[in-house]
């Protein structure tokens, strides 16, 4: 199956799905959603329907109340959009104009090997 | 075709773009910042790591946002030289508004500048005589053409990569669980935020972060810490905003942008992230005292992250040398001596800044002089360049030409002879309408330092208004002249840029005199005779003037005595004055009036008027003993039979007429004829009159009175400009004025009447 770019609405919702580990009741999506725009019950159900049919959800019923869940993987979706070859933009490191708590970059097993060292001998001293 | 292109609009279109934004100037000022702010950033580098131990980073955390700001700022500040300049009221040059100056017809009536084929250096000389491609760039001016670009690309890469990241984590923030937004939420009650700062998970990021400069939001990667672990991340996040810490990097970035030729501000800019890092690493450890788990949280970070290495992080190298030094110090458990590090910071910024200021700074003259070096050239046939040289001497700058001539042809009768610049001057300015003022001594030093920087020149010309007439005259400074007057300052000062500065101070030092401006020896010589009377008269009449202008046309001074060193001078001048007489703007030309005025010598030998009697005081009186002309010539004159005081040659209906009638009445020297003109008008008027003429429209009394069609908005349109002058002062004159499209409608109109040449109504109403 193709998978399609999903428009900024539609991956809201799905990022959602996907931190769940367990299949969702719209209910429960909408009140994850609050916390940032404000979305109502039918734009959801538009959403999720849409979603739907893109082959990106898919739907339980269980007492009559819908139950979705992924199809896709986080995974497999991400890959499709990190192709672009803007990718190298996105890395953290070009833009310095964010203040990120750790420069995550360049450190291989010994270096953080060597960091809990560190951690471990302030500990004992 | 391509080249064309290239040669015909793009390559004139940057150097102008340069000459305009005077990037040159800016980037020289960059440069010596770039210089004096090394001095600072390598100490800091290389030391910092020793005072570290001691007082921490905060002092460096000072230092960097001083050194940031000054990088940013591409001027320098500096002192003007003279805080206060005097030019001398003799110098001023002026006439009636409405003198005209036929150059431009003459410049085409006679010989036409021929261009020789010995001088094609920079120039091509199309069939039609036009020079194409006068263009030239200094090295200086391409240098900082790269460097502006430089500059450009910098923070078009930047901004680009930072639009796209916060476009990308964006669409991939998903609202975090409740739990992180209630230890969120207590964070910043407790910290005292009160700002709505959102916070979002988001899997396309490894660390934790602070993004945002208007929409401010913090983001967490999909990490498993524990809520401890969180409430320190989240608390450095929000350090970072109460601290303002994005501007400050953004201000980093920017210097960053402005010298990135300079290898030590990348590492400063490297340096004050890092900082920034260890700051916040110590606030937010000494707020919750929990340095394991914030270690442990960080370590936690990095070994989750999916060790993505962008193609595009040199700027980072290092990094995890500096992710272990972040480590050491979070266990660093000495105490920093706080209260000194402020001190030290604050006296260290304060002395540097200060320096930074004091050093940039320079020296006016050397500055002006180093740049007009910049145009040093063998040809004056370099048309461009030796134009724009002229166009840079600072100290003519309000002396703007109206048009100019190079005269490269040594075949043709020119005086002086040899291959030169002429300038031609307007005594009004186009755009304004305000008379110009000329300084003879200053166009001259002007000439001196354009001969001793071009080669071939043999001579500059000048065709300006004179300052005691209501002509213009030439007058011309020549090569051999400077060579007499300045000997080897001159004729070594195009050798090399030491040697012209000094040269070039020596005429700047000799332009600001109290003399006269009558030319390159002015400042030597002393106030002679016939200049003191017309200073004299000037000064009397200046008065009368009211705000106008008075020039001496002549004086008669053929006789004069000397008693016990006091000279004494029967004078006739003949006099010009306009400006508004008794409420009324008046001209009068050629005015005589007999005087006697008596002088002595200061020390350097020049005469200066210790009395000056003026008709009124000498009339009807017997011939004072000093005064040695004959009898019947002093009856004849103060008898006012050849000349007088105004009113008493015209027994006072002069006056009359002036105070009755006139808007601006000409006089001439025998009072018979007079005559009105609506020139004056333009005084009355200036917004209507100026907007009048900006369209190209007619506005002068009487042979400016006609129709022109132009375009104007797009649409073409006719200007007319009528006169109806009734003849009877009770009558009101009317001037009209009308803006015409092609279907004959009125589009605009204005009606000026004037009666008794003394009420004026304006109705713009269409008629």
């Amino acid at each position: 199956m193709k998978i399609e770019k999903l428009p900024d609405s539609e991956l809201c919702v799905m990022l959602v799905l996907w931190s769940a580990n367990e299949p969702m009741k719209t209910s429960a999506i909408l009140e994850l959603l609050s916390g940032d725009k404000s979305w109502t019950m039918s734009t959801l159900q538009t959403i999720l329907s849409r979603l739907q049919k893109r082959g990106f959800v898919e739907v339980t019923t269980e007492k009559r109340l819908n139950y979705y869940y992924p199809k896709i993987s986080e995974d497999d979706y991400r890959e499709l959009e990190t192709k672009s070859f803007l990718k190298k933009f996105y890395g953290n490191s070009c833009s310095r104009l964010f203040a990120a708590l750790a420069d995550t970059h360049r450190l291989n097993q010994e270096d953080i090997d060597e960091i809990s060292a560190i951690i471990e001998n302030a500990k004992e001293g | 075709m391509g080249e064309t292109v290239f040669t015909d609009i793009i390559f004139p279109w940057i150097v102008s773009f340069c000459k305009l934004a005077r990037l040159s100037d800016m980037f020289s000022n960059v440069l010596e910042i770039t210089v004096y702010a090394s001095f600072i950033i390598a100490p800091a580098l290389i030391f910092g790591k020793a005072i570290k131990k001691r007082y921490g980073v905060k002092w460096r955390y000072f230092v960097w946002l001083v050194i940031a700001v000054r990088l940013i700022i591409p001027f320098n500040v500096s002192l003007p030289e003279r805080a206060v300049t005097i030019n001398a009221p003799e110098s001023v040059v002026t006439l009636e508004p409405n003198e005209g100056f036929a150059l431009e017809s003459s410049e085409s009536e006679n010989a036409p500048v021929t261009y020789s084929v010995q001088y094609p250096s920079a120039l091509r000389v199309e069939p039609n005589g036009i020079i194409t491609r006068p263009f030239r760039l200094t090295a200086m001016e391409a240098l900082s053409l790269i460097w502006a670009a430089g500059v450009i690309l910098f923070l078009l890469y930047q901004g680009i990569a930072y639009a796209l990241f916060k476009k990308r984590v964006k669409r991939w923030r998903a609202p975090a669980d409740e739990e992180t937004r209630r230890i969120f939420r207590e964070l910043k009650i407790d910290m005292g935020i009160m700002r709505d700062i959102n916070i979002y998970r988001c899997s396309e990021i490894d660390s934790p972060m602070l993004i945002g400069f208007t929409d401010t939001m913090v983001l967490l990667p999909k990490n498993e810490l524990n809520a401890e672990q969180l409430a320190l991340v989240l608390r450095h996040e929000l350090v970072h905003y109460s601290r303002r810490d994005l501007w400050y990097k953004l201000a980093l970035t920017i210097a960053n942008a402005m010298h990135w030729f300079n290898p030590l501000v990348y590492a400063m800019a490297k340096s004050a992230n890092n900082d920034l890092e260890l700051i916040c690493d110590s606030i937010t450890i000494s707020a919750a005292n929990k340095p394991d788990e914030y270690a442990r949280a960080m370590l936690e970070i990095m070994k989750n992250s999916r060790g993505f290495k962008p193609a595009l992080s040199t700027h980072f190298l290092g990094g995890k040398q500096a992710m272990k030094e972040r480590f050491r110090t979070i266990f660093d458990t000495t105490v920093k001596k706080r209260g000194i590090a402020l001190l030290t910071a604050v006296l260290a910024v304060s002395v540097l800044g200060g320096a930074l200021v004091a050093c940039g700074s320079g020296d006016a003259v050397e500055n002006a002089a180093k740049e007009l070096y910049e145009y040093k050239s063998p040809y004056i046939g370099n048309n461009w360049n030796s134009i724009e040289l002229f166009n840079h001497i600072p100290f003519i700058a309000d002396m703007p030409y109206s048009s100019t001539e190079l005269d490269t042809d040594r075949d043709d009768n020119s005086v002086p002879e040899g291959y030169g610049l002429k300038l031609y001057y307007e005594r009004r300015d186009a755009e304004s309408g305000k008379n110009l003022v000329y300084k003879r001594n200053e166009l001259s030093g002007a000439a001196a330092v354009f001969l001793a920087l071009i080669d071939n020149a043999d001579y500059v010309a000048f065709t300006a208004p004179d300052y005691d007439s209501a002509s213009y005259s030439e007058f011309s400074v020549t090569k051999r002249e400077c060579a007499d007057l300045y000997g080897s300052l001159f004729t070594n000062a195009g050798e090399s840029p030491e040697n012209f500065a000094e040269f070039y101070r020596v005429i700047e030092e000799n332009l600001w005199y109290d003399g006269k401006p009558t030319g390159m020896e002015a400042p030597l010589r002393p106030t002679d005779i016939d200049e003191a009377v017309d200073d004299a008269v000037i000064a009397r009449h200046e008065r009368t003037a009211g705000g106008g202008y008075v020039s001496v046309a002549a004086h008669n001074t053929a006789i004069n005595t000397e008693t016990d060193g006091v000279y004494t001078e029967y004078v006739h001048t003949l006099y010009s004055s306009y400006g508004v007489r008794d409420g009324i703007y008046t001209v009068m030309s050629g005015v005589s009036e007999p005087a006697i005025i008596r002088f002595k010598k200061d020390e350097n030998g020049g005469f200066y008027v210790t009395e000056y009697l003026s008709f009124d005081e000498i009339k009807g009186k017997p011939m004072p003993e000093d005064i040695s002309i004959s009898e019947q010539m002093w009856n004849d004159f103060i008898g006012g039979k050849y000349g007088g005081g105004l009113d008493e040659q015209s027994d006072g209906k002069l006056r009359e007429y002036l105070l009755g009638n006139a808007i601006d009445a000409e006089v001439d020297y025998d009072y018979n004829q007079t005559a009105l003109n609506y020139d004056g008008i333009f005084d009355y008027f200036p917004d209507l009159a100026s907007k009048i003429l900006s369209e190209g429209g007619f506005w002068e009394y009487p042979e400016y009175q006609g129709t022109k069609r132009v375009i104007k908005d797009g649409k073409r349109v006719t200007l007319s400009t009528d006169f109806y002058i009734s003849g009877d002062p009770k009558t009101p004159d009317r001037i009209i004025y009308n803006t015409t499209d092609d279907a004959g409608q009125i589009i605009e109109s204005f009606t000026v009447y004037v009666t008794g040449g003394k009420t004026f109504e304006i109705d713009n109403t269409a008629a």
